[in-house]
């Protein structure tokens, strides 16, 4: 039972590296949604929060606010749907707009896939061998993160037992969630001077740190990296001669089809869904194996 | 009797045997033209770099081949497109480059450059204007007749021509004596001033037959002598005046060779692209002169049939608009801006009472939930109902309804720092009082259909507006400096475009500036 987490940090921290760094640098539609899909199904498949509504409530709210918010910032575009004020509204923006948004929420996604996978001890790992300092440093602001919600809900719980909080009403809502964050804000202060002081007083910064992990390098690791170096490198040439450029203003215009885009489409379509096959197969063996028993 | 008929027996034979040894000598090599293959590759891939001359000289080849240069002409114009600030006399020379393909649809752009960098940067401008002008291309108020004139009047005391300087350059003097070619024996003073210019040629070339330029005897002087004498009808590996102890510029020219297409720029060299397409032009306008070819700068006629059976190249270049591509009105005019206004807010209230909905669905019915969703609501109605708000049918291409006219003014729009055509030629319209630029710079895109994008406006107050953009064009789009500026009989105020209240008879006119606004020559 090897799910796509297990693999060596390093290789999944180049994953990750690959596969954000393109979603968020080339704006292909067809990459875009190749990416949002592997994105969003590994983090459904993966994460405890899939299947909550809510958390992707928030998303498509991201994603909608920003789409609407670039035709009314943009003007470029040549086919005019309507004209606000002497302003055009143009379909192009609105095409860009639905994109730039996707971009986001696939960012996202994937860097909420990137958090479930890549543990603290992952990370202390990857930077370890650059400076342990560094990873501390690291390891420790990470930490802050899930520390800082839990001590939210521990706060607004009190509160609301105090009748301070109440969320009947938006206005309520944002009333008691201010006088949350407040005390939140001082708290995080005092956490963080605190922190500092007891680990003076147990003698961090004394001598040269050291690290340890026994992550090993497996034949599995080096045939993953193979197929994710493979594939990357295929889709980063492609876009790197330009077959995969789209020009959305004036016109949306795109390259057409071409050996180039062609492959540069499907190696990241594999790309992106890597994560996914490697939980599926590893499930279905799972299967198998318990029917055994 | 005999002794005579020996002689000229004598005589003929040598000739015959000097011109059989000349042409065994040049002809396999100079011949040696490229396969259609390296047009669509090497010469494609290197369109807007050095292969103009060769594509001139491959489609005035003296065997009367033919190629296709499709694959070259899509390469030239997106690396035109691409490669904006180039400089006068290089636009001119891929103008020429693209009449050589010989494709009729760019015979409009052609006359446009021809028409926009005209004698913009002296000499060689002037030069290549010429060769536009003779082959056919033409622009309003560019006659050949004063073209010629002008370049006759640029001949300096010895004879030749420079680019600057007081003394004749081998170069400029050849280029412009191709140019003169089609009106030497036409037009007398051409024919004097030519003279005058191929005695200095003759002077200036060295004892082995070649010319130098700025010090440096190199093959492409020598080339483009040679280039010039042919266009003239002159043999120059047979006159005498171009025969300095028995070497003529033909042969001075194989000395720079290298191996096969290849030459040097010096002697010994390394190869070079430019002296072996100058070259390979030389040789190819010295054959054209030997098969009694017009000159190499005058195009020969193609059958444009030839063009038409073939399958057009894919298009894989994005197009930018050129020239103002205006937003047209389609459908019926039928339907009024309350309409659309009408469903927006409906749009609105629609979403309102999903978020309605949901919230009783979620439990949260507390009524402060649904008032604020009210005032939402109520706010984004009242955004839209004060907005002027119109379909692009209704918008563009009508005129505003002008009550209270107090004068004329003239309104222009031009990116000539771009080199590209103006967006709105010199059109006058009418204004009320209290007019702004920005009013009557949108007014014109209404009516004639111009994109424009500006910001700072709002459906009350145009007194903060700025542009942004016009025809696709946009600030920062060419360097960080670039931008639209406007003048006002010739002065920039200092004041916004929202502001500057204009008077009748003022002469309006917006620029796309690289510098802000220091380009713009006035």
């Amino acid at each position: 039972m090897r799910a796509f987490g297990d693999y060596n940090p390093r290789i999944t921290a180049i994953y990750f590296a690959i596969i954000i760094g393109i979603s968020m640098l080339c704006m292909n539609p067809v990459l875009q949604c190749l990416s949002f899909l592997g994105g969003l199904l590994y983090f459904v498949i993966s994460d405890e929060d899939g299947l909550r509504l809510k958390t992707h409530a928030f998303y498509g709210a991201v994603f909608l606010i920003t789409a609407l918010i670039n035709p009314l910032v943009s003007h470029n575009g040549v086919t005019v749907l309507l004209v606000v004020n002497d302003n055009p509204i143009t379909l192009e923006a609105v095409i860009y707009g639905v994109f730039a948004a996707l971009a986001i929420v696939t960012a996202l996604y994937w860097f909420r896939c990137f958090s479930g996978v890549m543990t603290s001890d992952k990370l202390l790992y990857i930077c370890g061998g650059l400076s342990p300092r560094i990873s501390l440093v690291i390891s420790m602001s990470l930490r802050f993160v899930p520390l800082f919600r839990r001590h939210y809900r521990e706060v607004r719980l009190a509160q609301t037992a105090l009748g301070v909080y109440k969320d009947e009403t938006f206005g309520s809502r944002l009333k008691g969630g201010v006088a949350v964050f407040s005390s939140m804000v001082t708290w995080a202060l005092e956490n963080g001077i605190v922190t500092a002081d007891s680990m003076t007083a147990r003698g961090y910064g004394t001598g040269r740190r050291s690290f340890f992990s026994d992550y090993k390098v497996r034949k599995n690791d080096l045939i993953m990296l193979f197929i994710v170096v493979c594939l990357g490198v295929v889709t980063i040439l492609s876009i790197a001669v330009g077959a995969l450029t789209v020009d959305f203003y004036p016109a949306f215009c795109w390259k057409g089809l071409s050996g180039w885009s062609v492959s540069g489409v499907v190696a990241f379509g594999l790309l992106c869904f890597i994560p996914v096959f490697v939980e599926i197969g590893e499930k279905i063996k799972w299967h198998f194996l318990t029917l055994k028993i | 009797m005999n002794n005579k008929i020996k002689n000229n027996l004598k005589s003929l034979i040598i000739v015959i045997i000097a011109a059989m040894s000349f042409f065994s000598a040049l002809s396999p090599e100079y011949c040696a033209a490229f396969s259609q293959s390296e047009v669509d590759g090497f010469f494609s891939e290197n369109a807007g770099v050095f292969s103009e001359w060769y594509v001139i000289g491959l489609r005035q080849n003296a065997e009367g081949e033919i190629y296709d240069f499709s694959n070259y002409r899509a390469a030239l114009l997106e690396y035109m497109e691409k490669n904006e600030t180039v400089s006068a006399s290089t636009r001119l020379k891929y103008a020429l480059s693209l009449a050589a393909c010989g494709n009729e649809d760019d015979i409009n752009y052609i006359n446009e450059i021809l028409c926009d960098a005209y004698g913009k940067q002296g000499l060689m401008s002037y030069v290549f204007s010429l060769h536009l002008l003779n082959n056919g291309f033409e622009c309003d108020g560019v006659g050949a007749e004063a073209l010629v004139e002008k370049l006759l009047s640029f001949q300096l005391e010895d004879g030749g021509w420079a680019v600057f300087g007081a003394n004749g350059d081998v170069d400029a003097t050849a280029m412009t004596l191709q140019a003169f070619a089609p009106y030497y024996e036409e037009n007398a003073d051409v024919t004097t001033a030519v003279k005058k210019a191929l005695a200095l040629l003759s002077e200036r070339m060295s004892e082995e037959g070649d010319f130098s330029s700025y010090g440096v005897y190199n093959c492409e002087s020598t080339a483009q002598v040679i280039i010039a004498l042919s266009a003239l009808g002159i043999d120059c590996g047979n006159d005498e005046a171009f025969l300095k102890s028995r070497t003529s510029p033909v042969m001075a020219l194989e000395k720079y060779r290298i191996d096969g297409n290849d030459f040097s720029h010096t002697k010994g060299g390394e190869k070079s692209h430019i002296a072996s397409s100058q070259a390979f032009c030389a040789s190819v306008a010295y054959e054209r002169m030997k098969s009694g070819k017009g000159p190499f700068f005058v195009f020969d006629k193609i059958d444009p049939s030839i063009f038409e059976t073939e399958t057009p190249a894919v298009e894989t270049a994005c197009p930018v608009p050129e020239t103002a591509s205006p937003i047209t009105p389609k459908g019926d005019k039928q339907q009024s801006e309350i309409n659309v206004k009408t469903w927006i807010c409906a749009g609105i209230v629609a979403m309102g009472g999903i978020i309605c909905i949901v919230l009783i669905v979620a439990g949260k019915r507390n009524i402060k939930n649904f008032i604020v969703v009210l005032v939402i609501v109520a706010v984004g109605v009242g955004a839209v109902l004060v907005s002027d708000i119109s379909l692009p049918e209704d918008y563009y291409g009508n005129e505003t309804e002008q009550k209270n006219i107090v004068g004329s003014i003239t309104l222009e729009i031009k990116c000539d720092t771009l080199g590209k055509p103006p967006v709105l030629e010199k059109t006058s319209f009418d204004i009320e009082a209290g007019d702004t630029v920005f009013d009557v710079l949108t007014r014109a895109a209404k009516k004639h259909g111009i994109h424009i994008e500006h910001s700072g406006t709002t459906a009350m107050s145009d007194s903060l507006a700025y542009v942004s953009g016009i025809n696709y064009i946009y600030e920062a789009q060419y360097g960080d400096l670039s931008g639209w500026v406007y003048f006002v009989n010739g002065q920039k105020p200092s004041v916004g475009c929202g502001e500057y209240v204009l008077k009748d008879g003022d002469r309006v006119e917006w620029h796309y500036s690289l510098t802000m606004g220091n380009d713009i020559v006035k």
